[in-house]
């Protein structure tokens, strides 16, 4: 079938692969029937990023399903439409019915479970997740996660001593994740790590930074992908020393989530222009201000 | 399973990730670790070595040469088509572990891993040995 369903808390997401045709469209809603019945949803988000056309009889079918939702008092929404499938929607004079939006944050908003100026739970989550994971299998570290907060530019930067940054890209946005540690911090993980006792940061350790955050983005887009993210990483950078500063890539709201240890507190610093519509290039991973800076 | 006598080299761009990787595998009993920093060096340490290579444990993305350039230019050469590589990376795409076994690695892993995961792949190639 070129559909499958992912249930999430609030919602569900029917993906669509390939050329969406009559085949298999009579199975679309018994299948929505069962997942917004097992999971008391009423809003659906459908998911065209794989999905290279949509034709008349499949539409229909969508239709029955903006049908069924509204029925709930719900909302259905297409996300990554190309410009066929925007067209034979138009053509259809389906347009009203079937809206789209550029990223499934934009869905979310137009839901209402996503404030247009508040953070996406749905996107920062798996970035606490991954942290907690990546932090316990690389560096044999507990980090348990605080509450996540939006740093504006006028608070004081709740920097560390070193940080690790890296790129990400994506069709709809740009962003940047970091990762920042205060130096004794930072000295535990490393003798953690490398079953010696480190007291200074050293250049055989200093681009671990820049390695977790590749692991942490690595590890978060493996369930934000799925969800029709289709993120992308760069190359990961280092930098260090006191007072140190991160010129975040991006230019939205910045997400800080703060994590405790028993070594100490760190903090991973998320960023993403997610609200824009057009796709900006990808120049740099980031452009660090560095007392010290490792590739 | 290897024999521990076995020498194996590591591949990361990453300075500290050589090192975690060294370690790890010194840990899993295997002593003879050499290193390098991309493709191009790897071969170089490959093709130079005074002992054989068992085992390739190489990351992806790095600069000059990436971990997957290396893997081809290794099955390239008929003297190498059957030796064991573990290709790295933090990517977690379905599409790069299908590309890289089908250039030839032996076992593909997403970081983080553990140094049990990686006893295991090692102990897993005496199996396959076997099993061939």
């Amino acid at each position: 079938m070129p559909f499958e369903f992912t249930p999430q808390t609030e919602y569900l997401v029917l993906t669509l692969k390939g050329e969406c045709n009559g085949d298999g469209a009579d199975k679309v809603m018994p299948g929505a029937e069962k997942h917004l019945a097992a999971g008391n949803l009423k809003f659906v988000v459908v998911q065209c990023s794989e999905c290279g056309d949509i034709d008349t009889v499949f539409l229909r079918t969508l239709a029955q399903l903006y049908k069924r939702v509204k029925d709930l008092n719900g909302k259905l929404c297409l996300v990554h439409a190309n410009d066929k499938i925007q067209e034979a929607i138009k053509r259809n004079g389906l347009d009203r019915i079937l809206p789209w939006k550029m990223s499934l944050r934009g869905a979310l908003v137009e839901f209402g479970l996503v404030k247009s100026k508040e953070f996406d739970v749905n996107f920062i989550n798996p970035f606490l997740a991954a942290t907690q994971k990546v932090l316990k299998v690389q560096c044999f570290l507990e980090a348990t996660a605080q509450k996540p907060f939006i740093k504006k530019p006028t608070d004081p930067p709740l920097l560390g001593d070193i940080s690790g940054i890296i790129g990400l890209t994506a069709e709809t946005f740009n962003g940047t994740l970091a990762i920042s540690f205060p130096s004794s911090l930072f000295l535990v993980l490393a003798t953690n790590m490398f079953g010696q006792p480190y007291t200074e940061i050293t250049s055989e350790i200093v681009d671990l930074a820049g390695e977790l955050s590749n692991m942490i983005l690595g590890q978060a887009k493996m369930v934000l992908n799925p969800l029709g993210y289709q993120i992308q990483q760069a190359i990961p950078s280092c930098v260090w020393g006191k007072d140190h500063k991160i010129k975040h890539f991006g230019g939205g709201a910045c997400v800080v989530l703060p994590f405790e240890t028993k070594a100490g507190i760190f903090h991973v610093e998320v960023i993403s222009n997610s609200g824009v519509q057009e796709k900006k290039p990808l120049a740099a991973p980031a452009a660090p201000v560095v007392p010290g800076k490792a590739a | 399973m290897l024999e521990t006598t076995t020498r194996i080299l590591v591949v990361d761009d990453s300075l500290s990730l050589r090192k975690i990787m060294s370690v790890m595998i010194r840990g899993a009993g295997y002593q003879d670790v050499i290193e390098a920093a991309n493709g191009e060096k790897a071969w170089e340490v490959l093709t130079q070595s005074d002992r054989p290579v068992g085992l390739i444990v190489c990351d992806w993305m790095m600069p000059v040469c990436t971990g997957l350039e290396f893997l081809k230019k290794v099955r390239a050469d008929t003297k190498y088509k059957d030796l064991p590589f573990f290709m790295l990376t933090a990517e977690t795409d379905d599409d790069r572990k299908v590309e890289a076994l089908a250039a030839g690695a032996t076992e593909y892993l997403s970081k983080p891993f553990s140094a049990d995961v990686l006893r295991d792949k090692v102990a897993g190639l005496g199996s396959l040995a076997k099993a061939a």
